[in-house]
């Protein structure tokens, strides 16, 4: 009995001994390619990095650019992407600045970025937006109208344009339809040359995979998993910018 | 299943009513895997259907009978929407619990109404509340009443088509549209209705009338053919970035831009006539199509479309819940649409049965005043033979 339950202990052992490096050696940022595309031009983040070695990204957003449930501002992704891209480009002087709020809309946001383009001259602006909208059951034909002119403005100003969808969770998919707003961002980004990052398709992707999951992380665990998620979105938005870079000097 | 659906109509309409039925339940369901939405079908079917069934009680029985019937199913539907509500806050409140993690602070909103119960509560029987997936119960409502309203200009297809159009026009023009208490109804009522009063003076025309207007004109049949075309460039334009980069500048934002759900843009309502004009030529009223066996669960269902419908809204909001508590894999995805929908169509088969007073339709006798007269008038009767099963949801 007692050798076929040290056996067993033996059995298991080996079990999480083969199991662990494979789950631990995983990177929680993992995620196919196709989630960080299509990739298009950066020409006015290429243009800011080659002719002036500076960078200047504007982040405007809603709760989860501006709160997002980390440990602090420095673990959000805006903070954590300015630290991504000093590591990827040493010599240039990177500034990230981020406006916006919790429960602001397309619209509300739109206002904060005309107002922040003749201020701040970003080079880069990451729009995140689609959740309050989607919340409060805004047209999302205006939505999208909302975008286009933003994206308008933003072009205008010399800047190029990342957009960000809603996150992904599983009750916000039971209670919320992300659909048209979503659709309705993907034109924008097709129309005006603008990336979009997909975080709705990525977040799913991390959840699914068992990488990172807010949601269903133990209550004490909500910081740490909202910094890891984080780390992950800067990471993701810092490839596809130096992809973008690449794809303008070509 | 084939004895349960009734024959003496035509069943291309049942089965594409069944089919808007079915993705109307699937939509509901987001990220589900497999639906192409046609909002626009139902819409119009359910106009057509009206028109025969309460079209019939107003020429018997006159215009307060028969507004007083479409009442009772905008009643019917009210209170399901209510009950949809009901579930809604059910869903939310449960869980809202997980919501308190700060990464889904915007997300939480949704959530807020729990906070002032009472204002919601009255802004859902206002109908002003329509949180998500609650959007096309309240349209319904609104068109069912409009139609008691117009019920007696069936008789005179252009007045009741300019009414009609007048108020779509007024819309178009002023983006006039009813308010929510946090933003505007995802499906503009004033704007839908045309299409509900469309379908509802085509099913008036009779298979006749539609000959004699449509029938034989080569024109028609080329302009539906075009508009499909354009339809399909346009869909191309809107789903894949090379197609809207190969059109000229102005032309192709206009497309993106321009065209707009909320108010049914007249590019939509045109798309879809066009398509249901192809449809009705390249399906022939004699084709057996509608009953062959793989299109019999949606003939059936779309015999019974309230209560379908009702059941199809319900049936979502478990789906969802599933994928919300359980797994959302594609396998998961299948199984919730393959059960959903036989739970659906075992509903259909029992008001069948209950509609037949226990005995199977085709044993009841087929040749009363009623069914005689649906022959003559309207071929394509979507009536039952009771009256009171206008409210059998």
């Amino acid at each position: 009995m007692s050798v076929s339950r040290n056996g067993f202990a033996a059995l298991l052992a080996a079990l999480v001994l083969l199991a662990a490096p494979a789950a631990r050696a995983t990177d929680p940022c993992d995620a196919p390619a196709e989630l960080l595309g299509p990739i298009e031009p950066l020409r006015h983040v290429a243009r800011a990095v080659a002719h002036r070695q500076a960078l200047r990204v504007l982040v405007v957003g809603s709760a989860s650019s501006t709160l997002g449930g980390t440990s602090g501002p420095q673990t959000a992704y805006p903070q954590q992407l300015e630290s991504d891209l000093r590591g990827k480009l040493p010599d240039v002087a990177i500034v990230v600045q981020t406006r916006g709020g919790r429960g602001l809309s397309a619209t509300d946001l739109a206002k904060l970025l005309e107002a922040a383009l003749p201020e701040f001259h970003p080079d880069l602006v990451i729009w995140q937006t689609g959740t309050v909208d989607a919340v409060n059951g805004i047209d999302p034909d205006e939505f999208g109208l909302v975008l286009r002119a933003g994206a308008e403005k933003t072009a205008a100003a010399g800047a190029d344009l990342l957009l960000m969808d809603q996150q992904f969770s599983r009750v916000a998919r039971a209670t919320l339809n992300y659909t048209p707003y979503r659709q309705a961002m993907e034109a924008v980004a097709n129309a005006g040359d603008a990336m979009l990052l997909r975080r709705y398709d990525l977040m799913k992707h991390w959840a699914e995979s068992g990488q990172i999951d807010p949601e269903r992380a133990p209550r004490r665990e909500w910081q740490k998993t909202a910094d890891v998620l984080h780390a992950c979105l800067a990471r993701a938005i810092a490839t596809m910018v130096m992809k973008g870079m690449r794809e303008a000097g070509r | 299943m084939r004895s349960l659906i009734r024959e003496n109509r035509d069943t291309r309409v049942d089965f594409f009513r069944g089919y808007a039925l079915f993705c109307i339940f699937i939509s509901h369901i987001p990220d589900h895997g497999f639906w192409i939405f046609t909002i626009q079908t139902f819409i119009f079917l359910a106009g057509y259907a009206a028109a025969i069934a309460y079209g019939r009680q107003y020429e018997r029985n006159g215009w307060a009978y028969a507004a007083a019937s479409l009442g009772l199913r905008a009643w019917n539907l009210y209170v399901v929407h209510i009950f949809m509500f009901v579930a809604f806050i059910a869903q939310v409140s449960w869980s809202a619990a997980r919501f308190d993690n700060p990464a889904y602070l915007d997300e939480t909103r949704v959530a807020e109404f729990l906070n002032e119960p009472y204002v919601a509560v009255l802004d859902a029987l206002a109908l002003r509340l329509q949180p998500a997936f609650m959007d096309i119960l309240p349209l319904y409502i609104v068109v069912l009443l409009w139609f008691a309203l117009l019920i007696p200009l069936l008789r005179y297809p252009w007045a009741l088509l300019g009414v009609s159009g007048g108020v779509y026009l007024f819309v178009r023009i002023t983006g006039f549209n009813l308010p929510t208490s946090s933003g505007t109804w995802f499906f503009n009522p004033l704007a839908w209705q045309s299409l509900f009063i469309i379908g509802a003076v085509v099913s008036h025309l009779g298979a006749e009338g539609r000959d004699r207007w449509l029938a034989g004109r080569w024109y028609l049949t080329a302009g539906a053919v075009a508009t499909a075309m354009v339809g399909l460039l346009i869909s191309a334009v809107w789903r894949v970035p090379g197609v809207f980069e190969a059109v000229p500048s102005p032309w192709a934002e206009r497309i993106y831009f321009g065209i707009d759900k909320s108010g049914l843009h007249p590019a939509r309502l045109l798309h879809f006539l066009a398509v249901a004009y192809l449809v009705s030529w390249l399906i022939p009223r004699d084709s057996r199509f509608a009953l062959s066996w793989p299109a019999q669960p949606f003939t059936l269902c779309g015999q019974h479309g309230l209560m379908v419908f009702a059941m199809g809204v319900f049936l979502s909001f478990v789906g969802r819940l599933v994928m919300q508590e359980l797994d959302a894999s594609w396998w998961t995805q299948t199984a919730l649409a393959l059960a959903g929908w036989s739970v659906i169509t075992a509903f259909a088969a029992a008001n069948a049965w209950y509609d037949g007073a226990g005995r199977r339709p085709a044993a009841v006798p087929a040749v009363s005043e009623r069914t005689i007269k649906v022959r003559q008038n309207a071929p394509a009767a979507l009536a039952k033979p009771r009256p009171a099963d206008s409210n059998a949801a």
